[in-house]
Order: structure tokens, then sequence, then C-alpha cells
């Protein structure tokens, strides 16, 4: 009859809480090691720089087409066919959010913005209150303001482009939409002349990867990186989960387990 | 009249801003990133159901029901979401828009979103109807959650893009979304590749 200890000598020994706990703490430190790697990853991600005198001009532009577009909304909704008042009455509801995005994303970002439109916009104002009412007015807005869209709609899509900053990147996307919207609006009306609005200006190079989203190399690296770190981290689990079953069923015949068949 | 030019915009603004839109539209946003977060683990459980890889955690009852509790929130709150706009003052969207996808006008990736979610809920549907049916035909349908929920990813990463919450969205998407993308991989692996890599038990006999 063999003792205890030639027992253990044999391997027949229970495993200790050292052996037992292994597999857990071997999750655990995956997983301190994903957190530890994200941090610097999420900072390089969602970081906000300065802002930059571009963005500064962003948002001028974006507020003072507020400012001289929400009272012409509001002159299309008296003087304008049915077709032009829907379009002026959306518009200037638009803008009335944009605006107060614009207002918040300022103090946010502590750059002050005008509280008048531009010398220009005013011209174009005056121009719409001494059309009569009718298809004048309606044709004065319709094109006033599909120029001033157009305009504004390059001013944003370069910002959205280029722009270091997260706060001013979300603010081109949600502006860049709204004016494309209203481009499309004012089309609606079937009184945009295009001979007049000026030749676009585009450049021949092609664009580099990922510029669309505003994701640089370092940034989708990132996002690859978090990809192979919590898959990874994922299949280690399951595989100390299964390997833990397989130990405790080590005495028992294996069985073909390829998993359910549904799902 | 130039002076008044801050004012008129303030008035303006407060006057005809609707009040209930900010609301209609935070509360889709929320149904939106709650489902976004149901869908990704109602797919990870599912998986983790069929291949019985954690029951030894969990037991295989306790994976079913999780399986199918966040199956549920995955519709409601989908639904939620998607009824959200029909209640906006300005520009809402019409229930026609929200639930027949292919129609005139619509994005791309809201017509992803409608299909996605629609699979989901034949799915959802049909889910107690096994026994009305033969098997095979009811894993069929079954298994069709798995381009259902790649749909409803592509809405939902394109409507954080859209709406410029990508900065606030990336992190809890993708940590969400991985899972989700791992299992479904490991699902579809060939059973010897499985064994090869642990995962699954050597075939004796």
């Amino acid at each position: 009859m063999r003792s205890a200890s030639e027992l253990a000598g044999f391997g027949f020994e229970p495993p200790s809480v050292l052996e037992r706990t292994r597999p857990l703490v071997r999750i655990l430190f995956v997983v301190a090691l994903v957190l530890a790697l994200l941090a610097p990853g999420s900072a390089s991600l969602a970081q906000t720089t300065a802002i930059s005198d571009t963005d500064a001009i962003l948002l001028t532009k974006v507020r003072q087409a507020g400012l001289w577009e929400m009272p012409s909304g509001m002159m299309a909704m008296e003087k304008g066919s049915p077709i032009v008042q829907k379009v002026g009455f959306a518009i200037m509801m638009d803008h009335g959010r944009l605006d107060v995005a614009t207002r918040a994303l300022s103090q946010k970002l502590n750059s002050p913005v005008p509280d008048q439109p531009s010398d220009e916009q005013r011209g174009w104002l005056a121009e719409e209150m001494a059309a009569s009412p009718g298809p004048e007015f309606d044709r004065v807005f319709a094109n006033r303001l599909r120029a001033a869209h157009g305009a504004v709609f390059n001013v944003l899509a370069q910002l959205r482009a280029g722009t270091r900053s997260d706060d001013v990147r979300a603010f081109a996307t949600v502006g860049n939409q709204a004016v494309m919207r209203h481009m499309t609006m004012l089309e609606s009306t079937g009184m945009v002349d295009y001979t007049a609005l000026p030749a676009p200006a585009v450049s021949t190079t092609s664009a580099p990867v990922g510029e669309p989203l505003g994701l640089d190399t370092s940034q989708i690296a990132v996002v690859g990186a978090l990809f192979l770190l919590l898959g990874g981290g994922l299949f280690y689990a399951l595989r100390q989960i299964k390997s833990n079953r397989g130990r405790a069923r080590a005495s028992r015949p294996a069985t073909a387990r390829t998993g359910g068949s549904h799902g | 009249m130039v002076e008044t030019w801050h004012d008129a915009t303030i008035f303006l603004t407060q006057q005809f801003q609707p009040k209930t839109d900010p609301a209609a539209r935070g509360l889709a946003a929320f149904a939106a990133r709650t489902s976004y977060g149901a869908t990704m683990l109602t797919l990870t459980w599912g998986v983790l159901t069929a291949t019985g890889w954690i029951r030894s955690v969990t037991g295989r009852k306790g994976l079913r029901s999780t399986h199918m509790v966040l199956a549920t929130a995955t519709i409601i709150f989908g639904a939620v979401h998607a009824l959200g706009f029909t209640y906006l003052t300005v520009q809402p969207y019409s229930f026609g828009y929200m639930f027949i996808p292919f129609g005139s006008g619509q994005e791309g990736r809201h017509i992803a979103g409608i299909v996605g979610f629609e699979v989901m809920f034949a799915i959802f549907l049909t889910a107690g109807l096994q026994r009305f049916t033969s098997y095979r035909r009811w894993l069929w349908l079954h298994r069709c959650a798995y381009p259902a929920v790649a749909l409803i990813a592509i809405h939902s990463w394109f409507g954080a893009i859209a709406n410029g919450h990508l900065s606030v969205t990336w992190l809890g998407g993708i940590t969400l979304l991985v899972p989700a993308v791992t299992v479904s991989m490991l699902r579809f692996m060939p059973a010897r590749t499985l064994e090869r890599i642990g995962l699954v038990e050597e075939q004796v006999a």
C-alpha cells in the first residue's frame, strides 16, 4: 500500500489554490494589459487641440451664414411662393439649430464669433427686401442663398478634411450636412441659375488614404491594435475556460465536442 | 436694424426652435447606442450558447436566457430608436420611410439599418416557433442574424460618422464590436482548426 506522499509523486495530488487561480490571474493580466495599452490610444484619438485660425474662420462663416439666412428664411415665409416658403422655413430652423451649436462651440473653444452679418450679406438682405413678393423674390432668394451656400460648403469641406480639433471636426460634419441639405432644397425650387455660380476649382492630386474620415495612419493603427488586443484577449479567455473544463473532464472519456448545432 | 442682428438671431432661435426635437433626438441616440450594445452582446451570447465554450462557467440555461433577454432589448431599443424620428416636429421621418426599405430618397445607411432591424425582428418572432416548422428551416432563418448584425453595425457606424458622434462613441463601439466579430469568426472556422487552437475537444469515439 502506498503512502500519501508516494501517491503525490504519481501526480494524483489535487491542484493547489495557486494552480487553480493561475488562469484567472492570466486573464486579469491580459485585461490589464489591454486597458493599459488602450489609454494612450484613447488619448491620441480623442484629443482636442487648441483652436487654430482656420477653425476660427469656420465658426465665423457658419455664424454669419446663420445671421443673414435666418432673416432670409423669415422673409421667404412672408414673400415667397409656397415652395419657397417651405424651403425658407426649413433653412431658418436648421440655421437656428446650427447657431446654437456654433455659439456653444465658440464658448467652449473661447473663440469669439461676430454678432452681425458681413456687409456683403447685408447687401443681399437689402436686395431681398427690395424684391417684390412672388417670382422676383423667389429668384433672388434661391440664387443668393444657393451661391452663399456653395461658398460655405467649400470652407466646411476643407476644414472637415483637415482640422486637428475633434470638436471642430464633429461640428463641420453636422454643418456640411446641413449646407448640403439646403443646397438641395434651394435647387428643388427650380429657380437656381447654375451658369451664374462660380466655376469649381478642383485639385487633380489624389487624396491620401483615410482622409475622408479624418483619420491618419497612427489612428488607424490604434484601431487595428485595439481589435487585435480585445479579440486576442477574448480568445485567450475562452481557451482558458475550455482548458479548465478539459482538465476537469480528464478522467472521463472524451467525446466529440464541436459545439451545438444551432445559432 | 443692424444693431439688433444678434437679438434677432437669439429671438428666432428661441422662438422657432422646436422644444421637443432635442429630446426626441437625444432619446433616439440613447436607444440607438443601447440597441447597438445589446445587438453585439446578443450575437456573442448566441455563439457562446451554440458552442458551449463557457458553459462550464454559466451553464447552458443561463447563457440561453441571457441571449434571449439581450435579443429582446435589441428589438425594443431598436424600435424606440426608429420611432423617435417620427416624433420630430421639423423634417420628421414617416413610418413608410422608417420601415419600408429601398424607398425613393432613402440613404444607404438607413436602408442597412431598416433591413437589419427587420431581419432581427423576423428572427425574434420565429424564435418560439421552432416546433411548428422543420429545424433546418428555423435554423436557416436564425442564422440570418449574422448578416443582419453586420448591417446594423454598418448603420450604426455610418450614423455616428454622419452625426459627428464618432469621436465620442468609437471606443465603446469597437469594444462591443470586437467580441461579436471574434466569436463569429471562430464559429465559422473548420472544426479541425478549432481543435488545433484548443477550442474544441479531441474526437475519440
